[in-house]
């Protein structure tokens, strides 16, 4: 009896706790004017993705810049990881504390920000046709574009390559394939010249699901494709879904050593082994081309080429179209400092810091038009860019530009084709019940 | 007398070869991470399981220049000041709980016991609103409150249940001899509870050393993240430099291991005498 007394007082104390925690939501500040003219005192926070080498310094050198010019201005960066940033946003915002400047991606990430009024909108300083909109180019501007207005800044651009060994393809005596099949076909012959034909680690799950939003875009109908992405147009049942599936699981078997077991290799792995020179192909983001032909790699630049995903023969939808998206930062609408905000991405976003941000050793090709050229960036980030600039559209990240739920039956899917415990019809049916879940 | 010696014999081979296999198995991957900090990222990708080709501390200095002597310092100073100040209050608690009337007793041991039920996670979104409010958010402060204050009700827990077993007579016989209860905390029950105290004080150590969730949302900066947090910075998405981030590890673990072999007799006793009560 006297035990459960206790225990019953420790359970209410514990709820008590807990309730008192969760009550009272400070009310919603006046939505900040981005236009108005900014007031260079006082504190301006911000949360970045550049922790770690060899980024970590990039804004650390722009807030001591800034600061210089404005003395009474306190830059306060928070810089995180790529794997820490969700949750550290996620905390943040929920608790009411969101810096006044954040890093976000593109797709259904920012959508929550600025359907949950966390994102100031932008359009009058930034949209396509204003002063500081004019300096990037429209694509990277209109991806963070909801319901015609701009809320995004963004700093850099994406796109993914297919990264290779031109010694490799020269003593395979093989040329840069044109279509899906000729790709396929070239990998007999890198094999037989003693290289692991396409080098492919998948242990995150994501690096899959790259592959497939890629032959998406080519195999299904541009406007089927982005319908798919939103719950409630969703059908998720063309037939290029299933052939792309199909086609990825071709690739795997045929070109890559690990084949069924590649769920377990780490992405760092494959990185390694186009870059020691074992594997002729791997498929990059621009943002990597820097770090593969890096100092201490036995692939110098000279023999480093890239092409774009060849597309199937005969597919039916736009072979034209590039995967990738820029990255990007939104200001707090509830900032008290959003004209300063706006100020100093203005400044990150000029074309000397621009550039600066686009060469080694950070490499992340600017957003900003002319930030990237032959001299200040390496010759193969040169050619991604230009590349993305002139494709036809780009496609997103599959586990960015849809819903949560869709994006982990994908994940669960890739990972599925790729260890051949799944059909691809079988996974498409997973995909389906999962957006039939997120309506 | 030949027969069971002859089984003896086999028997110590057979423990023997089993303990030898636990020691590999222990001590291999410790050893793998220790030589994988000599090698570059093409070495190990090429070769993983390969003895390093040169035994430059390279990759060692980088990792230390790269933060972790920072990390390190940050994990060092917050570890230390938790566990004088989460021992001390969680003895004092412990203390009072047992020894002393008080009206509602029963009432506030539920509350701090009730603690314990409070999952950290779900503590997270008010804490860093409180915490950002009174400025402590990204200082040192606030970790030294949250581990002390998350591990009180645990810590508690475990001294008031080896204290409720010391016998009386001895706080009797000392207030006899004229001991206020202050001289009789400090120089008769706190050290009868010296192996429970041990245990208490290991087993925050190994929590503040290893913590991951509250660093990382409560500070952000190398000057005041600790080694969990601050070892996963020198990783990134694409290109993470793996020999630094294993010679970043071999740094960190140095100070766990080296407190082992020193205080290893306590770890054992604490253990056995503590919480296997």
């Amino acid at each position: 009896m006297r035990r459960t007394r206790t225990l019953t007082l420790a359970a209410a104390a514990a709820g008590a706790l807990v309730l008192s925690g969760c009550a009272g939501g400070a009310p919603a500040g006046p939505a900040a004017d981005v236009t108005a003219e900014p007031a260079y005192e006082g504190t301006l926070s911000i949360l970045t993705k550049f922790a770690g080498e060899p980024l970590e310094p990039y804004f650390e050198d722009l807030a001591a810049a800034y600061e210089a010019e404005h003395p009474d201005v306190d830059v306060e960066l928070i810089q995180e990881t790529d794997q820490s940033i969700k949750d550290k946003t996620k905390t943040l915002t929920a608790s009411q504390a969101l810096p006044d400047i954040y890093f976000t991606w593109t797709g259904d990430w920012a959508e929550n920000f600025v359907t949950g009024g966390l994102a100031a909108d932008l359009s009058e300083v930034i949209a396509p046709g204003t002063e500081w909109g004019d300096t990037f180019g429209e694509a990277s501007l209109s991806a963070f574009q909801y319901d015609g207005k701009y809320y995004g800044i963004p700093l850099y651009n994406n796109g993914k390559f297919m990264g290779y060994n031109t010694q490799a393809f020269a003593e395979a005596g093989v040329d840069v394939p044109q279509t899906f099949e000729e790709l396929v076909d070239a990998c007999g012959p890198l094999r037989d010249a003693g290289y692991e034909p396409i080098a492919f680690g998948n242990k995150d799950g994501w690096p899959a699901l790259h592959y497939l939003q890629q032959l998406f875009a080519y195999n299904v109908p541009s406007d089927v494709l982005h319908a798919d992405f939103d719950p409630e147009t969703a059908k998720w049942d063309d037939p290029g879904y299933v052939s792309s599936l199909e086609q990825f699981k071709t690739l795997v078997d045929e070109c890559t050593d690990t084949g069924s077991g590649t769920n377990g290799v780490l992405y760092t792995t494959a990185q390694e082994a186009l870059a020691g020179g074992n594997a002729a192909m791997y498929y990059q983001e621009v943002l990597e081309f820097d770090s593969i032909t890096a100092e201490g790699s036995s692939l110098s630049p000279d023999d480093f080429g890239i092409f774009q995903l060849p597309a199937p023969d005969g597919a039916a939808g736009d072979p034209a179209a590039i995967e990738g998206a820029p990255e990007g930062y939104l200001i707090n609408a509830k900032s008290a400092q959003a004209p300063l905000a706006v100020d100093f991405m203005k400044f990150v976003t000029e074309l000397e810091n621009a550039k600066t941000l686009s060469a080694p050793p950070y490499g992340q090709p600017s957003a900003v038009v002319g930030a990237v050229t032959e001299e200040t960036s390496s010759r193969a980030v040169y050619e991604g860019i230009t590349k993305v600039n002139e494709a036809s559209q780009l496609v997103g990240w599959l586990d960015t530009v849809t819903v949560p739920e869709v994006a982990d039956a994908w994940l669960a899917g890739g990972e599925a084709i790729i260890s051949g415990s799944a059909t691809p019809k079988e996974v498409l049916e997973s995909v389906q019940a999962a957006n039939a879940d997120a309506q | 007398m030949s027969r069971l010696g002859f089984l003896g014999a086999i028997g110590r081979v057979f423990v023997w070869s089993f303990l030898l296999a636990l020691v590999v198995v222990v001590v291999y991957p410790l050893l793998w991470m220790v030589m994988n900090g000599f090698k570059t990222n093409a070495e190990l990708f090429g070769d993983p399981f390969a003895l390093p080709l040169q035994l430059d501390w390279e990759n060692y200095v980088d990792a230390w220049n790269r933060g972790v002597s920072d990390y390190l310092t940050a994990s060092v100073l917050v570890t230390v000041t938790s566990t004088i100040t989460t021992v001390l209050i969680s003895a004092w608690a412990a203390y009072g709980l047992t020894r002393v009337r008080m009206p509602f007793g029963k009432v506030v041991s539920g509350v701090i016991l009730g603690g314990l039920m409070l999952a950290p996670a779900v503590a997270l979104v008010p804490l860093v609103r409180m915490f950002q409010a009174m400025g402590l958010y990204n200082t040192f402060w606030a970790l030294l409150i949250l581990y002390t204050a998350f591990r009180i009700p645990f810590t508690t827990f475990l001294i008031r249940a080896y204290m409720i077993d010391l016998p009386r007579e001895v706080d009797e016989a000392a207030e006899v001899d004229g001991a206020s209860r202050w001289t009789t905390f400090w120089r008769i029950t706190l050290p009868m509870c010296k192996p429970i105290l041990i245990s208490t004080v290991l087993l925050h150590i190994l929590f503040a050393w290893n913590e991951y969730l509250f660093a990382m949302v409560f500070t952000s900066g190398t000057s005041i993240q600790t080694l969990p947090v601050g070892l996963t910075s020198l990783m990134s998405k694409h290109g993470t430099d793996y020999p630094v981030v294993f010679a970043g590890m071999v740094i960190a673990a140095l100070p766990v291991i080296v407190l082992f072999f020193a205080t290893q007799r306590y770890f054992i006793k604490g253990l056995s005498e503590g919480i296997g009560k």
